[in-house]
């Protein structure tokens, strides 16, 4: 086949790539983007995972260790098949908080701190390095195996296919990936050509397995057959390395900055996630369907000694297939092509973002709001990186010279960007990551990793670090590179991931413990960790005397004027507002600060908000005073609280009290009624008999029954009046009491005594041991409560036999005095008012007081410092009265 | 959830929904099992075989697919329920 051919067929297929991102990028500018949206546009830009390493490397690494390369695809099969887990909400905060890589989203993570962006973006660099250094050897490799009837040697062709690839690749990166600077930081143009690329190496990776499959062997059976008899026949997998390789594929999948590029940041619809989380691992098992089938047979056929790696080319090449060769050729290029114009792309967008732009900020003190168009700096840098990028990938492949060090580069690579895990998990699920602790953990992970994987590998042949990996640094054995702290059990990629990871993750969760995140970092952590119940971020900006235009000019050299006016035409709309110029509220700044963040990443975009709002972004103090507001009011409604319960108990209160003054009310009203008839009663019969008397013509007796009836009538008169002016006095607190020693004993026997000679059958039941108490009270007054209540008993108890127990009970400081009867007792009702004046059961003919007896009780027991309460539960009409043992 | 009070009981398509989602966040932990497995089968005396190891991760990998891919189905096509369909993106207000 002819090289001048195979050079043809690839610039034929660079100019097709050429325009196919063209043309999908014009669509696009018109408003056409539905198929460059679509899930499987997506799911095929995803296959940046699978470089030139994995295309040719992939064959090479099952030809070495059998079934041991499927590592490499099951850890991103196992990230996507659990994409509810992570990728998810990775995607959610990625367009929540417009992402544009992965040191921008680690560096908004902990408080858009510029720091952990730098840090992310170094480690970045260097980890891609080599592998950009790598896709360019392969390329050329597969040059060279076509170059062997040409007039140059192999190694020149290599060498001059090196440097031109990467400048066709750089073109083509600067031209689609910096055309503009894109408010979303989507490129529709190079990931429709990512995806073409994709459909090529995958068909061309099938199309060399169905031809060794059934072109070259004898169907699948036979390919059984020969995978027994083979070199890889037996499953010789070390179980760390199994797992540990599963683990890290699965890591770089999510941390490789490429990855994150069409993952994260090219994502439009959280949907296509969903379709791709079965899609792209059918891709992976779709790619690595013919590895070994493509490894055994190339062991066979090929002459001890050549290389594996490059096996998909030179088994058709052997077999005469030219085109299938070519097609081959076109997979490697594809595969190789991809990666590193992504990786440059996301390169290229972290370090203009999280290196140049804040260092041109600084620089440029003077402030963000004097003329001059930003995106142009903003561009050029981003040009100049993507440049430098492809620079550094090529001097590392021209000075490694495609040293057998570069073949295991994949790997160590991988274990490079993985460092970023921690911190990416930690900050997405764990609230009380900090900045200090993700710096921290990065760095730790960072020089680990160089320590125990890179440095090794690429200084293996120097006598100094051979030196080192043998007997470790300063000839400390337990420092040795590849068996740290003794571990030697561990082949050294698994003994790298092991150790970074183990002591990034503690320095990580150690320092965050230890230190204390300021109000941006916690605020940003709340974003993030609950990105999915936050329905809108809570205000990072306090709304201070800004300039609306201030704005409209920063952003107008940032996104550009037409977008610019756009969206501050859409805020004061929504504001209800005419005119380009909206108030400024923090809802609007935070809305303005994400949307440039799009452009230049958002530590950038928050320092150049701060430049022009005068650095009123939230400080310390600010937040306290919020807090202190807001616990203010907390303060306030539970006052406010407190208070509205006190009123609902006094309005309680006043209505018992208002229904208990109607009741008495009420009973006033008919006791007046009552009392006119009792006092007419006796005055009616006083005034007859006493006319009577008068007259004079009444006998001896008639005269002796008549005066005793007036006298009677006067007694009971005397008697009510008594019981009045007694409750008066006592009411009005003019009594005046003598208070003697007496026994309880003896009070109760005069009561009693006083009550007996009514003629009662009323049977008393005492117990006179539990009376033996002394009091201190005044003996009269208290054995009138005692008579009023067994009269009233001897009146009101309806029993066939009554009976009235004492119960009297020592409780110490005071004394209980039960007067319970066997009567029906007193309704529920009437329990309330029974110690109200006035107050009388129904049956007034029996009752022959004038329903004062149980008020002037409870006046003097109150008097006495006791209380007399009714007892309700008690199979009769039962009083209990509470008496001190000594006056207070 | 901040400002949104939890409810106990939830329409039944969002809880079909969410118990579909509950089964798409085991699918990796059975690709975990499905993939570690070839570490336990045969003897430092008689390895596996590489043919049929190769098998039965392939095999794993195209059931786990298929799992994946009837989840996602079921989950795009149970109806979303107006209160969480309501709940307003995080993006920007203007979207």
């Amino acid at each position: 086949m002819s090289f001048n051919l195979l050079i043809l067929a690839s610039l034929g297929y660079v100019v097709l790539l050429f325009i196919v991102a063209f043309v999908a990028e014009d669509r696009a500018a018109r408003g056409h983007s539905g198929w460059a949206r679509s899930p499987w546009v997506y799911t095929l830009s995803l296959s940046v995972y699978c470089t030139a390493w994995t295309f040719y490397g992939a064959v090479g690494f099952a030809a070495r260790s059998g079934l041991e390369f499927l590592t490499i695809y099951l850890g991103p099969t196992l990230v996507l098949v659990g994409w509810w887990w992570l990728l998810r909400k990775l995607v959610q905060i990625g367009k929540a908080q417009r992402i544009t890589s992965i040191a921008d989203l680690l560096s908004s993570r902990y408080g858009k701190s510029n720091l952990v962006g730098a840090i992310v973006t170094v480690l970045a660099v260097i980890g891609t390095t080599p592998y950009i250094a790598l896709q360019l050897q392969s390329v050329s490799l597969s040059f060279a195996a076509f170059a062997s009837n040409t007039p140059l040697g192999p190694l020149d062709v290599a060498k001059t296919t090196g440097i031109w690839v990467a400048i066709g690749l750089a073109l083509f990166a600067i031209l689609f990936g910096t055309r503009n600077l894109d408010v979303n930081e989507r490129h529709h143009g190079v990931v429709t050509a990512i995806a073409v690329e994709a459909v090529v190496k995958l068909f061309a990776l099938i199309a060399v397995g169905i031809f060794v499959v059934w072109g070259v062997a004898d169907g699948a059976a036979d390919i059984k057959n020969r995978i027994d008899a083979s070199e890889i026949a037996q499953f010789n997998v070390d179980n760390p390395r199994w797992i540990g390789l599963t683990f890290l594929s699965a890591a770089a999948f999510i941390c490789l900055p490429r990855m994150f590029q069409v993952l994260v940041v090219e994502n439009e619809d959280e949907n296509n996630l969903s379709i791709a989380s079965w899609a792209f691992p059918l891709y992976l098992a779709a790619m690595s369907l013919f590895v070994v089938p493509i490894a055994v047979v190339g062991l066979e056929l090929l002459p001890e000694g050549s290389n594996p790696d490059l096996f998909v080319l030179t088994i058709p090449l052997t077999q005469g297939a030219d085109g299938l060769a070519l097609l081959a050729f076109l997979g490697g290029f594809s595969s190789a092509t991809s990666m590193v114009i992504v990786a440059a792309l996301a390169l290229a967008t972290m370090v203009s973002n999280n290196m140049v732009m804040p260092l041109y900020l600084r620089a440029q003190n003077i402030g963000a709001t004097v003329s001059g168009d930003v995106r142009a700096v903003v561009l050029v840098s981003r040009r100049l990186s993507i440049v430098a990028v492809l620079l550094l990938g090529y001097i590392y492949y021209a000075v490694s010279g495609g040293t057998v060090a570069l073949s295991s580069i994949g790997l160590i690579s991988f274990v490079g960007v993985a460092q970023v895990l921690p911190a990416l998990i930690g900050g997405l699920f764990w609230r009380g990551g900090t900045r200090t602790g993700a710096a921290l953990g990065l760095i730790v992970g960072f020089s680990i990793w160089m320590y125990t994987l890179l440095l090794p590998t690429l200084f293996a042949d120097t006598n100094v670090y051979s030196s080192i990996v043998r007997d470790g640094l300063f000839g400390i054995e337990w420092l040795r590179p590849y068996a740290l702290f003794g571990v030697t059990r561990l082949d050294p990629i698994v003994h790298s991931v092991f150790w970074t990871m183990l002591l990034n993750a503690s320095a990580f969760i150690i320092a965050s413990i230890c230190s204390f995140p300021n109000p941006v970092e916690r605020l940003q952590a709340t974003t993030f960790v609950n990105v999915f119940d936050l329905a809108e971020e809570t205000g990072g900006w306090r709304g201070a005397a800004i300039e609306a235009e201030d704005l409209l000019v920063m952003a107008q050299r940032i996104i550009g004027g037409r977008d610019a006016q756009r969206l501050f035409t859409q805020v004061a709309r929504k504001q209800g507002k005419e005119g380009y110029l909206p108030d400024i509220t923090p809802d609007f700044i935070t809305v303005l600060e994400r949307r440039l963040a799009g452009s230049v990443g958002a530590a950038t975009a928050h320092a150049m908000m701060g430049q022009i709002t005068g650095g009123s972004s939230v400080s310390v103090e600010e937040l306290m005073a919020v807090a202190d507001e807001t616990a203010q009011m907390l303060e306030y409604s539970n006052q406010l609280e407190v208070k509205s319960a006190e009123l609902e108990r006094t309005a309680r209160q006043l209505r018992n009290a208002n229904e208990k003054l109607t009741a008495l009310s009420v009973q006033k009203d008919a006791f007046l009624s009552q009392i006119s008839h009792e006092l007419r009663t006796p005055m009616t019969s006083i005034r007859a008999f006493s006319e009577i008397l008068r007259e004079g013509d009444v006998n001896g007796a008639e005269r002796t029954r008549y005066a005793d009836i007036i006298h009677d009538e006067a007694r009971r008169l005397t008697r009510l009046l008594d019981d009045l002016l007694d409750l008066a006095v006592l009411e009005n607190g003019q009594v005046s009491l003598n208070i003697e020693n007496a026994r309880l004993e003896q009070l109760i026997n005069r009561a009693i005594d006083a009550c007996v000679n009514s003629g009662s059958q009323m049977h008393i039941k005492r117990n006179r041991a539990t009376e033996a108490i002394m009091l201190a009270t005044d003996p009269d007054r208290l054995a009138q409560v005692f008579i009023n209540l067994i009269t009233n008993a001897q009146k009101y108890c309806d029993a066939p036999k009554p009976e009235l127990r004492i119960k009297v009970a020592d409780l110490g400081p005071s004394v209980q005095v039960d007067f319970i009867d066997n009567g029906s007792g007193i309704g529920v009702a009437q329990q309330a008012v029974i110690f109200e004046k006035f107050s009388r059961l129904t049956d007034h003919a029996r009752a022959g007081g004038a329903g004062l007896g149980l008020a002037i009780c409870r006046e003097i027991v109150g008097k006495l410092g006791g209380t007399i309460e009714y007892l309700p539960g008690q199979d009769g009409a039962a009083f209990r009265v509470t008496l001190a043992k000594s006056l207070p | 959830m901040a400002g949104l009070p939890k409810t106990v009981f939830l329409q039944r398509d969002t809880y079909r929904r969410r118990r579909i989602g509950d089964a798409i966040k085991l699918l990796p932990i059975a690709g975990v099992v499905l993939f570690f497995m070839p570490l336990l089968l045969g003897t430092p005396e008689q390895p596996a075989q590489t043919s049929s190891l190769g098998l039965f991760i392939f095999f794993s990998w195209f059931a786990l697919i298929g799992m994946s891919v009837l989840l996602v189905a079921l989950f795009n096509r149970t109806p979303n329920t107006p209160r969480e369909a309501e709940k307003p993106s995080a993006e920007d207000p203007l979207g």
